[in-house]
Parts: C-alpha cells; structure tokens; sequence
C-alpha cells in the first residue's frame, strides 16, 4: 500500500522523468520559459522583421529623426555602459520594489477583506472610489508640496496609483466564491478563519494575481511620469534629459530599455500565474 | 462492525427505538423578494432511527431539500425543534455531513483529489487516526480505493468526469467518519449507468459504515431501491403525505428488484401520490 502513495510533488517529478534517450532533464521554470517563447515564435519573427525592414530602409534612405536599429544599439551599449541609463533605471526600479512591497499586502488586503466582510466594505468602499478615481497624476502636487522629491513622495504616488487594479480585483474573487462553496466550509464546520485561509484565499487566488500583474503594469508607466514630474532622478527623468538635448539616440534607447523591462515583467509574472493557477487547466481548458 | 449490523437490522424491523433525528413541528417560511411570505415546508413531526436509509421524495418545490438543509443547520427552522441525539441542531451538527448535488462547485478545484480528501479528513474526526503524514496518505488512499478511485490522488477533480467527481465528495464527507449522511439529489446530475453504480456504492457505505443516511430524490425508483422508509412529502411545502416503509430484504438487486411484485406495488403507491392521482 505505502508505495502506491505518492505526494503531488513526487508525481509531478516522475511524469517529468526523460526517456532513457541522453535527454537532459530541464527545470520546470526552464521547461515553462521555453514553452512560453515557443508559443511565441510568430510574433518574435513579426518584431525581429520590423527591425531587419527598418534597418535595411535606414542603409537605402536615412533619416535622423529615427534613426536605424543599429545605431540606437550602439547608443543603448554606450549609455548602458559608459553612460547613465542603468543606474537610473535601477534607481527606478528600487523605488518600485519599495511600493510594492507595501502596495501588494495593502492591496490585496482591503481588496480581500472588502470583499468577504459588509462591514469592511461599507466602511472603506466610499474612500476607495473617490481615490481610484482621482488619477494619481492629479495627486502629485500635493504630495510633492507635503512630501518633497524624494522616495518618500514616489512611494505615496505608486501606492495611489498602483493599489487600486489590486484592490478591485482581489474584491472581485473574494465576493466570487460560491454559496455551495461557503456551505461546503459550513458543513466541515470551518472558523472564520479557516474558510478565508482553505477556501476564500485560493479561490480569489487567480484574480489577485491578475490584480498584481496589472499594478506592476500601472506602476512601470507611473515610474516614468514621477521621474519626468519632479525631474530630478530615475529613469522619467533620463528621458527628459534626452529630448530636452534632442538626443534622439539617447532617448530611443531610453524608451526601448523601459518597453524591455515592462515585457520582462509582464513575462515572469505570466509564468508565475501559470504556475500558481496549474488546477485551472483542467477547467478551462486553456493552454 | 456486529453491532452496526444489528442497530441496522433493529431500524428496519423496529425492534430497537434509537432515534438520531427528532423533528418535533419544524417549518420553514420564505420571505419573497416581493414581500409575501412563501411556505418552504409546513411544520413536520418525525423520528429516524440510528442506522436507517430515509429518502425524501416529492415534486420541486415540496420543501425536501428545505428539510435537508433544516437537519443540516444550513437553514434555521421559522418554527419548531430538530435534534440530532439529544442535540438541538444549531449551525452544521459534528456528527452530519452533507453531499450536494452539484459535486463541481462543492469540490474544491486548486486541490488534489487526494488533498481533497484530506480537506474531509482534517474537518471531521478523521485526522485523529493519522499521526504522521505518510500515515493520513495512507488513510486518503484507502478513502479513495473506497469509492473505486485508487488511482487518482494526483488528478485534479476537472480532470475527472461527473461520476467520479461525486465519488469524491462522497469519499471526503466519509472521511470526516460522520454517523448522519445527508445526501441532496447527489445522482441526478449523472448519467443513467453511473448513477446505477453509485446507487449501489452508496448502499454498500451505508451498511459497511453503519451509518444513517438522508436521502433526497426527485427519483421514485432510486429512493425505493434505496431506502427502508420513503416519505412522500406534499407539493408545494405541504408537509409530510404519507410514510412509506419498504420492507424488502437487502441486498437488493438492480435488475431483480425492479420485477419484484412489491416494488411494482410500491412504486404505484408511492408515484400516485407524488402526481396527485390517488
């Protein structure tokens, strides 16, 4: 008996097991990476010939004002080297590591709770739908003129603008979960707690990381507005620098490396919810 | 296992008097979006014994889910008293445990067939017969091999088909030990030759659990093939019509039991008054 049991994790490996051919085992995260650019091929041609068209346009009639891919790949190296994009880009980035390390437990938080309790979301709901319809761009000012220039004011902004894709969906998949499922916690006579831990949380799962991949999305372009707002660093900024120089290379380069870093994001935050969201597969049928 | 048999044997000669629900004038009123108040089900009296197998039939509407759910502690009675040995029933009693009739949405879809089972394990009195993990694995696996599952503890339940999911629910509120299964039209969204399968799953746990079953069906033939008592409840929330006792020996058999001159009786009995013609 004991050998015919084996933890879901234990399968998993074995249905992974090569065939006795010289096949290298992959990683799962490595497996997944390639299956997501293999189910992608068309679209990489379509930019890959985009570049190779625009380039061979570039060597038969040159025009400055955009350029050729070549040249703004030699800028991209210089100032990704040399110059000063990565570490605005960094600065950037750390800025919003910060608020989402805040915005995402604050987020998914009201949003979850809203959602499974009439008090909290009679208590909190007015507030919410005044500030999610205040564009964070509108607030700026003012936490400008309160908070100054620095982190503290960039974080404030993000939280504004970036909780709310969160909050709204995390909402929607804890309000989601059926009757016949509440009654099902019911009847196995689960606390409060554990209906929210064992039934709640894993059913609004899917959405919240909708949620989240949305926010990291809104946060990328908000990132990019405060740098080019308050102009002093991050990556807003390095591209302000560069059209106010009319250094059209430099800004190009700019702007290709934050479309890189959203598509990155985007990517890794697909693979994640593929993986986390396994079970909804065999229900729906998606690849 | 000697005396589950016996208390089982004692409920259907009614030589032994242990009742495990009492139901002293319980009803159940609406109140309709439109303000009136709807009769769910008119004030019932009855008893069932420690191990029977009851069905509730009756037309949609009669208020045998209602009942259901009003012995379940899902809903609260608008008058009278449901006890459950010697507890008045107040929120889902311990010892009960209930299988809806939609297995997809009762099924928890993120977990395992076995995790699933392990849900049923942990909320009930089940996890306290493991002490280690590999232990309760064990145990879900015998669970599973139960309801003819062994080899699924790895799938998920969208994985597999209608049938088998409700082998599932049925297998989880199992391993929870209750002694009071209620089960709300659990076969009716099977198909025909499945459901013929798990009719007779279902007998097999009853006796082989010593438990006491509730049986909801719109289906007269499953809840005679079923049931020692059938009670035929009045359309539209009318209460309890007639209680009919099926005394039939088990093991009963699919193919033989439907020629048997008293179940064609009984069946006329029981089918004419459900549509009203007797």
């Amino acid at each position: 008996m004991p050998d015919t049991i084996v933890t879901g994790t234990e399968a998993r490996e074995a249905e992974r097991k090569p065939p006795a051919s010289g096949i290298r085992p992959v990683g799962r995260a490595r497996r997944n990476a390639r299956r997501y650019f293999r189910s992608r091929v068309s679209g990489w041609t379509l930019v890959a010939l985009v570049v190779v068209l625009w380039e061979l346009y570039s060597n038969v009639d040159y025009d400055p004002t955009i350029s050729s891919p070549s040249r703004i790949a030699e800028t991209w190296w210089g100032e990704a080297t040399t110059g000063d994009l990565l570490n605005q880009l960094t600065i950037t980035l750390r800025t919003m590591a910060e608020a989402l390390a805040l915005a995402v437990p604050l987020g998914v938080g009201i949003g979850f709770l809203m959602g499974r309790s009439q008090v909290i979301w009679g208590l909190l709901e007015p507030l919410v739908e005044i500030l999610r319809l205040t564009p964070a761009t509108a607030i700026l000012p003012i936490y400008i003129l309160f908070l100054g220039l620095g982190d503290q004011m960039k974080v404030a902004v993000f939280l504004t603008g970036g909780i709310f894709p969160m909050i709204i969906n995390s909402y929607a998949g804890a309000r989601g979960v059926s009757k016949i499922l509440s009654e099902t916690a019911q009847t196995f006579r689960l606390s409060w707690l554990q209906t929210q831990r064992e039934i709640a949380l894993p059913f609004a799962m899917p959405y919240i990381l909708v949620g989240m991949r949305q926010s990291l999305g809104m946060s990328l372009v908000l990132a990019v507005v405060i740098g080019m707002l308050a102009g002093n660093d991050g990556i807003g900024y390095y591209l302000m620098f560069a059209q106010q120089n009319f250094n059209l290379r430099q800004l190009l380069a700019g702007v290709l490396t934050v479309a890189f870093v959203g598509y990155v994001f985007n990517a890794v935050f697909l693979l994640l919810e593929r993986r986390v969201t396994r079970w909804r597969r065999s229900q729906t049928g998606a690849a | 296992m000697t005396s589950t048999t016996e208390a089982q044997a004692a409920a259907l000669t009614g030589g032994v008097h242990q009742e495990i629900i009492t139901v002293e004038g319980a009803g159940k009123d609406y109140l309709a979006l439109d303000g009136n108040v709807v009769r769910g089900l008119s004030p019932v009296d009855l008893t069932i014994e420690r191990g029977a197998f009851v069905s509730l039939v009756g037309r949609s509407g009669c208020g045998k889910s209602t009942f259901l759910r009003l012995v379940a502690g899902l809903e609260k009675p608008t008058s009278g008293t449901i006890r459950i040995g010697t507890e008045r029933v107040d929120g889902p009693p311990d010892s009960a445990r209930y299988v809806f009739q939609n297995y997809n949405e009762s099924l928890l879809p993120w977990r395992t067939v076995g995790d699933n089972i392990r849900f049923g394990l942990r909320h009930g009195h089940g996890a306290a017969r493991a002490s280690s993990k590999a232990q309760e694995n064990e145990l879900i696996q015998e669970h599973l091999e139960e309801v003819g599952l062994g080899g699924t503890f790895n799938r998920y339940p969208g994985e597999l088909s209608g049938g088998m999911q409700q082998r599932v629910a049925i297998a989880r509120a199992l391993a929870a030990l209750p002694e009071l299964l209620l089960l709300d039209e659990p076969f009716s969204a099977v198909d025909a030759l499945s459901r013929s399968t798990l009719q007779d799953l279902i007998l097999r746990i009853w006796q082989e659990h010593g438990l006491t079953v509730l049986f909801v069906t719109h289906d007269i033939e499953e809840a005679l093939y079923l049931s020692q008592r059938v009670i035929v409840l009045r359309e539209k929330g009318g209460g309890v019509e007639r209680d009919v006792t099926v005394d039939i020996p088990y093991p009963r058999r699919q193919v033989d039991f439907r020629e048997d001159p008293r179940y064609l009786r009984l069946r006329r009995e029981v089918l004419g008054l459900v549509l009203g013609t007797e």
